[in-house]
């Protein structure tokens, strides 16, 4: 009986600091509309800043606590709105994703980079050895003070959203920027007091948490998929529901943890860190339906689709220049420039799924991971049925995957694919079965009608030659009908269901489709680098691939070459540069902030300054390309109203 | 123009004015004086220009030249809340509402000066609709169409505002609705606050205001007085004669 009342004592604890992160996320959310996946990251930077100035400079606790919970963090918050966030008002869910991915992998990056994740620092509890007893089981103060705070927060929350001007004026902005603009309040400092008290909460959790856990960046970053869990009980808006959900997650893991370790049984030991992320898959199932909006604000010009000629002829082009460079290129550069290409046609598979449909997923690397697992199972001497079967583990899985998240849209959907991506981390990559806990699986070159892919450049021209007859079956799908009914559907559902189409089967024919591209770009590029693991296919690179197909071009064939290429040039950079430590999260977090420029990414950039400079030659009288703020935004109308 | 003897500055006054999105210029010159306390019409087809000055007018599109002058003030880069805050009250077309705020959290706002609620403006409110009155509590999002526009109009009474912008008030609603806010508007003129309104009703625009003005690819067209307007409108303008 006592051990129960522990376990829930620890519970409550753990489930005051999750509520308090996710009631941070969800005001940033009803104030602005934007989801941060920062969250975590920005309470992560400023533990440790807390840390720095406590432990490392010896302030004494309550000055640091005053510095950091009331100076830096509403400055940071500010900043970002400032920097980041005021531009992308109106923008449509997929940008607003990307950009604040983009700002948690800067901040992981650049906190690696500052803080050696490789050495410890202690975080010691705070009034360490002081305790209470509390019906007969041990409290100690930190853990009361977490309890506290949390209940003088959500009673705090309440007030000021319910009882007060600036509450109601901060739920004003996220409905109707523009109209509270009209009423003579400035929408912009609104959101910035938003941003500024959303990391305020961000800061409390991410400093409670580090003496409760440990001070490590990835852990502090990606404790928020927790907060997510239970901002998601409360569907992102209700406060009250988020610290219900906080409580009940922390006293599920706190019994988990104390009942099922005895089970020893391999996968539920696993299950148990994975357990927030079930809890959010399960809380996701429970999200009603979103209705359907007719459009919003375009903010993305779609780029020009080549015509079959021109495409064919870029693909010659780039194979047989692939063909000659590969002559070329040592050993080692062409084992790089492999996995730049299998990079690439593993963003092809993001082209179709967020170009084309703009659905996001966060969970690609998931899916090239059990291609690449498939390959090197089945394939053995290179059978090209390692490649079949790669097919038939990814499609069917991505069915599944897709089948249950299929009424969830924009954000709910790619939280959906972030807790499979790290469900498959955490439970299925590690099994013994699978690639196990930091084991390696070898992947075998492929052997096609007698012929061996075993040397690079074999396998090197092999996987040029996938890529462009994939690209070139993407942009044939594009041109196409098909093409043009995923088009209308990322730019208006509401407006293609009136038309009678069936977006449910579009968009599981497309999920499908991404996943098996997945699945296929993995198994090749597992046999691209002969040996593959677990650590290859984490979540945290299925966001860098977003983001750096993002910063390509998403939409964009040559788009994905580049961002390929990027993804795999880093490694080979941060061997020259050791000291930068998470290089890839900084390029392709620093790559997403100059996003703002052109939403079509480097080839959209590329494009649109070939056009102005052919606007300016004599003879060439093509009209003007249209700024895309040439478009009016319309208002954000509910079919449904 | 409506006469006007006084040398007081006109309420609204614009000058060669020029605005569009992006690369498109959609205003190409208007030139637009309308006098304090005056009613002014400004009437065109669809596409003519009408939304655009009154966005420019509301502080939403940023003109590239010309200059906008509100009662004697240039006021060409104000923000919209800064020209809210100096009284230029708009209400823009469709359902100006915060859909997720209740009623009463609507009124709150909308009588927002220096953060202080203006309980005096909830009561004007629901004393001239007091459909909402019954309504206080329920979100604003499920009111019916008529309800959601009386809520947007009462905001111009809650600010007490020295010019009212009115962008295509009968959008969409049925004409005894139309009728009741068009008396709210009547009312608030008493007052002596200048209103300038586009409207696709001509014959109800007309006969509502002091002066009128047809809009005709991105310029002004006609202005005069409304009998004057009256016997252009038919060959600029092939609006709903209601």
């Amino acid at each position: 009986m006592t051990s129960f009342l522990a376990f829930t004592v620890v519970g409550i604890v753990t489930g005051s600091i999750y509520a308090l992160a996710a009631s941070g996320l969800v005001v940033t959310y009803v104030t602005s509309g934007v989801f941060n996946f920062a969250h975590g990251a920005m309470g992560m930077v400023l533990a440790f800043v807390y840390w720095e100035l406590r432990y490392h400079h010896h302030w004494p606790a309550p000055i640091a606590l005053v510095v950091v919970l009331l100076v830096l963090a509403p400055l940071l918050g500010a900043t970002v709105e400032r920097v980041l966030m005021r531009r992308l008002s109106g923008a449509p869910v997929e940008t607003t994703l990307v950009v604040s991915l983009g700002l948690l992998l800067i901040l992981l990056g650049g906190a690696t980079v500052i803080w050696d994740p490789t050495k410890s620092r202690p975080f010691p509890e705070m009034f360490a050895g002081h305790t209470i007893k509390v019906a007969g089981v041990v409290v100690s103060w930190q853990q009361l003070i977490v309890v506290l705070t949390a209940v003088a927060v959500a009673a705090l929350l309440r007030l000021l959203f319910r009882r007060t001007t600036l509450g109601v004026a901060m739920r004003a902005v996220v409905d109707n920027r523009d109209l509270a603009d009209l009423t003579g309040m400035s929408a912009a400092t609104v959101s910035q007091l938003s941003w500024a008290l959303g990391t305020m909460l961000a800061a409390l959790a991410g400093i409670l948490l580090a003496s409760q856990v440990s001070l490590d960046p990835f852990v502090l970053t990606f404790l928020v998929v927790n907060g997510y869990a239970s901002a998601m009980v409360g569907r992102l808006r209700s406060l009250p529901l988020t610290f219900v959900g906080g409580l009940a997650l922390g006293l599920l893991e706190s019994y988990a943890i104390g009942y099922l370790s005895s089970g020893g049984a391999s996968w539920l030991t696993r299950l148990k860190p994975s357990l927030p992320t079930v809890f959010l898959i399960g809380t996701l199932l429970l999200v009603p339906e979103a209705r359907l909006r007719t459009a919003q604000a375009i903010t993305a010009r779609t780029p020009r689709i080549p015509s079959a000629r021109a495409a064919l002829g870029a693909a010659a082009l780039f194979v047989l220049g692939a063909w000659v460079l590969s002559g070329q290129l040592s050993p080692g550069n062409l084992a790089n420039a492999g996995n730049g290409v299998a990079l690439a046609l593993l963003m092809l598979s993001i082209v179709l799924l967020t170009g084309y449909s703009g659905q996001i997923s966060l969970c690609q690397f998931t899916f090239a991971g059990l291609g690449a697992f498939a390959m090197g199972k089945v394939a053995g001497g290179g059978s090209p049925l390692g490649l079949v079967v790669a097919v038939l583990i990814t499609a069917p899985l991505g069915v599944l995957v897709a089948l249950p998240a299929l009424r969830l849209r924009g954000l709910y959907f790619a939280l959906f694919t972030l807790s499979f991506a790290l469900f498959a981390d955490n439970v299925i990559f590690q099994d013994r079965h699978v690639f196990d806990f930091g084991g390696r699986l070898l992947v075998p070159r492929l052997r096609l009608f007698g012929f061996s892919f075993a040397g690079e450049r074999a396998t090197f021209m092999l996987l040029v030659f996938v890529f462009a007859a994939a690209s070139l079956a993407l942009l044939a799908v594009r041109r196409g009908s098909l093409g043009r009914r995923l088009a209308a559907m990322r730019d208006s559902q509401a407006a293609c269901a009136t038309l009678g189409l069936n977006l449910t089967v579009t968009r599981l024919a497309v999920f499908t489709t991404a996943s098996a591209m997945a699945g296929v770009a993995g198994a090749l590029y597992g046999s691209m680098r002969s040996s593959v693991g677990a650590g290859d296919f984490v979540m945290l690179n299925s966001l860098v691939l977003l983001l750096l197909a993002t910063v390509g071009g998403i939409a964009t064939v040559s788009g994905a070459l580049l961002g390929g290429a990027a993804f795999a040039l880093f490694p080979v950079i941060q061997e020259h540069v050791p000291w930068l430590r998470a290089l890839s999260f900084l390029g392709a977090g620093l790559g997403v902030l100059s996003l703002g420029r052109n939403p079509n990414g480097a080839i959209g950039a590329l494009a649109d300054s070939v056009d102005r400079f052919r606007s300016r030659l004599p003879g060439e009288r093509r009209p003007a390309p249209v700024a895309p703020a040439a478009l009016a935004p319309t208002a954000e109308v509910e079919l449904a109203r | 123009m409506p006469a006007d003897d006084r040398p007081a500055p006109a309420a609204i006054e614009l000058i060669g004015l020029r605005a569009g999105y992006g690369r498109i210029e959609v205003l190409h010159g208007v030139d637009l004086s309308v006098a304090a306390g005056s009613v002014f019409a400004l009437l065109g087809a669809n596409g003519a220009g009408k939304t655009t000055t009154l966005g420019v007018l509301a502080g939403r599109i940023p003109p590239t030249a010309g200059c906008v002058h509100i009662a004697g003030v240039h006021m060409n880069d104000a923000a919209p809340h800064v020209l809210a805050r100096s009284g230029v009250c708009t209400i823009p077309e469709g359902r100006a509402v915060f859909p997720n705020l209740t009623v009463t959290e609507n009124l709150a706002l909308f009588g927002l000066r220096r953060w202080r609620r203006d309980r005096d403006a909830e009561g004007r409110a629901y004393a001239q609709f007091p459909a909402l009155a019954t309504r206080r509590g329920q979100l604003a999002g499920t009111l019916s169409g008529g309800e959601q526009q009386m809520l947007a109009m009462a905001r111009a009474l809650a600010v007490e505002p020295s010019v009212l912008l009115l962008d295509e008030l009968s959008m969409g609603l049925g004409p005894q609705i139309v009728d009741d806010l068009y008396a709210a508007v009547r009312r608030l003129t008493e007052t002596g606050i200048t209103v300038l309104l586009v409207e696709q009703f001509a014959k109800t625009a007309l006969a509502f205001a002091d002066g009128a003005a047809i809009m005709r690819s991105g310029v002004i067209h006609a202005a005069g007085r409304p009998d004057e307007i009256a016997a252009a409108l038919s060959d600029a303008y092939l609006g709903t004669v209601a």
